[in-house]
């Protein structure tokens, strides 16, 4: 070891408090990216698993209007593809599969997937089915073992089920499902992946799922192998992969069906499986970059208290660096030592991080999981892949962040003065203040530039905004410091004193000080936004539930006729004023993919046609205009106000049932009842279908919230972590302040200063800084949240909030700050209070 | 005959223990009188800033008493007195000057100098530094900060902050240490007369034989 190195290596262990400190505020931040990364490689990894496992080895897909494919359609499809004269120009295609697929229902409450296959289609890939052969299905103990082809198409509900569903079932269970018949366990669905895609599913027969799901005159799609499928290049996959949550366009070229077909068939659609993924993951994708942002936000906090903590030992360390550099040693070794440094604190913080992260991506599954699964529809996530991918970028932006903070830092050390200044060295001198300040303007034009051009500008514009605002928080804290010190003149000088050693502790904490108000901010934006979007959800609820009762099932078909009677009957006896019934079609429109609410009211204001906003934003027709849907709509139909709509998935237009031309809703439906629940529930228990549900309106509304409170739960646990990566900053800060404090702390307790008096100047001093902070942060995080609510939330999901202030974000982050500060400095001032007399005596015989 | 105003009695103080101890002071007693002046010498670890920080009731003495007669006011033995009632002693009756000054950086020297009045509960502190600052020949200097005064100006500053609350003696460890030759005799010079003005009594420690001179008594340590 070098003697420039053993110096700074023993520096370094006479405060190992603040190096442990700095290490484990930057491991917290790469924690936070590499947890959230994990996560998302996680779900995305679950939902391709998923889609393989639904999708087989199927590149493309055939639709019908509505989301479904009439048997006529399908016949067609079948003899063409028999003929080679399936698709445009004859391209040729290697596999074709009709497919059912629709929700059952768990005994626990969860959604089973059920897939309809025709086992002798030549698509399904391994375990669903190739040809002819019988698939090599696992049983429960692990080991392979043949599936009769003859019991799955004779025996009565027989079904292959992937893994997570009844584990403890072995062949020939029997699993019941309520609202339908009971499965039969034939095998269990092998090349699933348990850890990466827990898919809750049950392949079964075509016919078994046709008549399970109501469905016997349809199928879901035909799905198609094309042979010649354009790989996907080395540097998307790599993107997406290291940015898990961006989805990339995909170019590909056109696939056509063939002109006869498209003709006899108007309402057909082919489609790649990639577009498909694209226009449903859009949403999910949205939540999982802000995710992402959230714990960039975490790791830039990080590397804010790293770049703080360095800057004040290189510039504490100028005076020796310029003697070393007089004693001959060259400046480049001066800056690989702070180079060096830096990338040894970052080497540490990144390695513990990485290893915190992985625990913490094991808490943060359960949350994420829920909200995507709740939220977005998609898959649930069981346990984190084995990806290198995330480990890596946490490492490579903790040591490249350590880098880049630490160059300009080490080019001052080689370029320090070989003489030492007369007079105090600046706090921050007026060029940097300028530059702090152009920084700051800068980034808030480039706020201004960002914000309206798209979802990704308006977290660009997030991101510019807290930065500037964090570069603001040293000029104006010393300012007010220096307006309070004008105001504190009458005052003893007991209690000026913290104002004017915060005023010179600046320099050395407001990089701390930036980081907790970033964090604060933040907390507060998110804070106010989400309680906006609760009591918006509460407000839409309110206007879209106002039922009293609700009933909803799975397929209507007969079941109608008798809840239409014990309604008109109820009607009758005057306990029921009207009703609405809605049932859904999945479709496209414009590219889209929709849900399609049909209104029958009866008793009720007739419905219209609207767009949900969402839908409205994305066509453009916020303030109205017209639809034309061929084959779905008689004509040009005028489009009433948008409602709004905080659904995930398909987006979601509703219009009277009578206007609707495309095929008959065969799916989930819903009927609102207006009357007193104490009288109109009894009654229409009995009409109710078996797999029906009647739920009165309260529990309904408080389970939305629930799950809406489920959904924000993770935001609120990284918004936690960016608090406690600032806190431990905060502390290392003020533990920092205490020690250079202690010499002149400990002459005033040499001429009299009693014990308390020390820890109320560092406790006054702390609470005076960490609440300039929480003051700072309030104004930043109103603006925080105005961006979420206004732009991000908009541009991402096309959800108008309506703004609510709550004094309680702002009371909250104001006692925050002050407690974080107090607790920060709480340590080193019970420390100076209980010292005796002789550690003061101690500190002025070693400091001289 | 005048009360002394410091009576030292059978002092024993001693550091680490057993092998490693070592035995600085043994059964040590001296009296001062008010306004007197004692210098305290003796080569390095000779136990003389040992003896001035027991003085001082920053040090706890094994054995023997130090008793402190302040003016208009009972005798103290500082040396049995708990640590509370220490600080407060020496914030009332006692005055500091150290080697390096500490000053309070974030404090002009008028400041420097109020605050130590007020420390000691004593009204119009601003006044009265500004006084002492006049007599120090500070005046035109009270506005300054610490690190825009010269180390000469500093340790007048410091002397101003020892005397400002009217103490019954002032402690000074190596008032002249950190300074040139000229600037020293400058300080000594304060030192003492302001010193002697003020009434006190002054401790000094110092390895200067010619400011040791100055005082009234010598206290050799370490068998000289």
């Amino acid at each position: 070891m070098s003697l420039l190195w053993r110096a700074r290596w023993r520096a370094l262990l006479r405060e190992p408090g603040q190096s442990a400190l700095l290490i484990l505020s930057l491991a917290l931040g790469v924690a936070v990216v590499v947890a959230v990364d994990l996560v998302n490689a996680a779900s995305r990894s679950a939902m391709a698993s998923a889609s393989a496992q639904l999708q087989g080895a199927s590149t493309h897909r055939i639709e019908g209007p509505g989301g479904g494919l009439s048997l006529d359609a399908y016949g067609a499809l079948r003899r063409a593809w028999r003929a080679g004269t399936l698709l445009e120009g004859d391209a040729p295609v290697t596999g074709f599969a009709p497919l059912l697929e629709g929700r059952l229902t768990l005994p626990d409450g969860s959604p089973l997937r059920l897939l309809g296959i025709d086992p002798f289609s030549s698509l399904r890939q391994e375990g669903v089915g190739v040809g002819t052969e019988a698939p090599a299905a696992e049983a429960p103990g692990g080991g392979a073992q043949p599936v009769s082809w003859g019991q799955f198409l004779t025996s009565p509900g027989a079904a292959l089920l992937s893994p997570s569903v009844g584990p403890e079932l072995a062949p020939g269970d029997r699993l019941p499902l309520p609202g339908a018949p009971a499965l039969t366990v034939l095998g269990r669905l092998p090349g699933t992946d348990a850890d990466a895609a827990p898919l809750a599913l049950a392949v079964v027969d075509l016919a078994t799922a046709q008549e399970w799901l109501g469905a016997t005159d349809r199928l879901s799609r035909v799905e198609l192998a094309l042979p010649e499928a354009p790989p996907r290049s080395v540097l998307r996959r790599g993107l997406e992969r290291l940015f898990p949550g961006l989805l990339l366009p995909e170019v590909a070229p056109e696939v056509r069906l063939a002109p006869a077909l498209r003709a006899a068939y108007p309402g057909l659609q082919l489609r790649s499986q990639r577009e498909t993924e694209l226009a449903l993951g859009s949403l999910a994708s949205a939540f999982q970059l802000n995710l992402a942002a959230m714990g960039l936000l975490a790791l830039v906090v990080g590397l804010y208290l790293l770049y703080g903590a360095l800057a004040y030992s290189v510039r504490r360390r100028l005076e020796s660096f310029g003697r070393f550099r007089a004693l001959g040693v060259a400046p480049a070794v001066l800056q690989r030592h702070v180079l060096l440094e830096a990338m040894i604190f970052a080497g540490l913080g990144a390695l513990l991080g990485l290893l915190l992260g992985r625990f913490l991506a094991g808490g943060l599954l359960g949350l994420i999981s829920a909200t995507l699964e709740g939220l977005y529809d998609q898959v649930a996530i069981a346990a984190l892949p084995l990806d290198w991918v995330p480990y890596g970028k946490g490492l490579v932006l903790a040591l490249g962040g350590g880098l880049a903070v630490a160059w300009p830092l080490a080019r001052e050390a080689g370029r320090a003065p070989l003489l030492p200044r007369a007079g105090r060295p600046p706090a921050q001198t007026g060029g940097r203040a300028g530059l702090a300040f152009a920084l700051g303007l800068s980034l808030l034009a480039l706020a201004l530039l960002t914000m309206p051009s798209g979802y990704l500008g308006a977290l660009l514009a997030l991101a510019a905004i807290l930065l500037a605002g964090a570069q603001g928080v040293g000029p104006v804290t010393a300012l007010l410091l220096r307006g309070l010190n004008r105001l504190a003149a009458p005052l003893p000088l007991r209690l000026r004193l913290p104002l004017r050693e915060a005023s010179r502790g600046l320099g050395r904490a407001q990089l701390a000080l930036a980081a907790l108000v970033v964090a604060l901010a933040t907390a507060v934006g998110m804070t106010i936004m989400v309680t906006s979007f609760r009591l918006t959800v509460a407000d839409w609820l309110e206007d879209r539930l106002d039922a009293p009762v609700l009933a909803r099932g799975r397929a209507l078909g007969a079941a109608r006729g008798p809840l239409e009677e014990a309604l008109e009957a109820a009607r009758r006896d005057g306990l029921v004023s009207g009703w609405v019934w809605r049932q859904s079609v999945d479709d496209w429109l414009e590219g889209l993919p929709v849900r399609v609410t049909l209104l029958e009211a009866v008793g009720r204001e007739a419905p219209v046609l609207r767009l949900g906003e969402p839908l409205a934003r994305q066509l453009g027709r916020t303030e109205g205009g017209v639809v034309v849907w061929p084959g779905r709509l008689p004509g040009a139909e005028p489009l009433a106000s948008y409602y709004r709509s905080y659904g995930g998935g398909r987006l979601d237009l509703e219009m009277p049932r009578p206007l609707w031309q495309g095929p008959a809703p065969t799916g989930a439906w819903g009927l609102a009842v207006y009357g007193a629940p104490e009288v109109v529930l009894p009654r229409l228990q009995a009409a109710l279908p078996r797999s029906g549900e009647l739920l009165a309106q309260g529990p309904v509304k408080a389970r939305a919230l629930a799950i809406f409170d489920r959904t924000f739960r993770v935001t609120a646990v990284l918004q936690t972590i960016a608090g406690v990566v600032a806190g431990v900053g905060l502390l290392s800060a003020f533990a920092a302040l205490a020690l250079d404090r202690r010499q002149q702390l400990s002459a005033l307790r040499i001429l009299g200063a009693p014990g308390p008096f020390a820890a109320r100047q560092l406790l006054l001093e702390a609470g005076l800084l960490a609440g300039i902070a929480g003051l700072l942060a309030l104004p930043l995080g109103a603006l925080a949240a105005w961006v979420l609510c206004d732009a991000v939330n908009l541009r991402a999901f096309h959800w108008t909030l309506t703004l609510h202030w709550p004094p309680a974000a702002f009371f909250e982050a104001l006692l925050l700050a002050l407690g974080a500060g107090l607790l920060a400095a709480l340590g080193p001032a019970l420390q100076a209070w209980r010292a005796p007399t002789s550690e003061a005596l101690e500190v002025l015989r070693a400091q001289g | 005959m005048t009360a002394p105003r410091l009576k030292v009695s059978g002092l024993t103080l001693a550091v680490g223990t057993g092998a490693a101890g070592l035995t600085l002071l043994s059964e040590l007693s001296l009296t001062l009188a008010p306004g007197a002046s004692l210098a305290l010498t003796g080569r390095s670890g000779s136990g003389k800033s040992s003896l001035l920080h027991c003085l001082g009731g920053l040090l706890t003495p094994q054995e023997g008493a130090v008793i402190w007669q302040p003016r208009g006011a009972a005798p103290v033995i500082l040396s049995a007195a708990e640590e509370g009632a220490r600080a407060a002693f020496r914030r009332q009756h006692l005055g500091f000057v150290f080697q390096f000054f500490h000053l309070v950086p974030t404090l002009t020297a008028l400041e420097n100098v109020a605050f130590m009045a007020e420390l000691a509960g004593l009204g119009a502190p601003r006044e009265r530094a500004e006084a002492m600052l006049e007599a120090m020949g500070l005046g035109d200097r009270c506005h300054a900060f610490p690190e825009t005064l010269s180390g000469g100006e500093q340790q007048r500053v410091a002397v101003a902050r020892a005397l400002v609350h009217g103490p019954a003696a002032v402690l000074a460890d190596e008032p002249t240490g950190n300074l040139d030759a000229q600037t020293a005799e400058t300080v000594a010079e304060v030192l003492f007369t302001q010193t002697r003005a003020a009434g006190a009594s002054l401790v000094l420690v110092t390895h200067d034989a010619a400011l040791a001179a100055q005082a009234d008594h010598t206290l050799a340590l370490g068998g000289q």
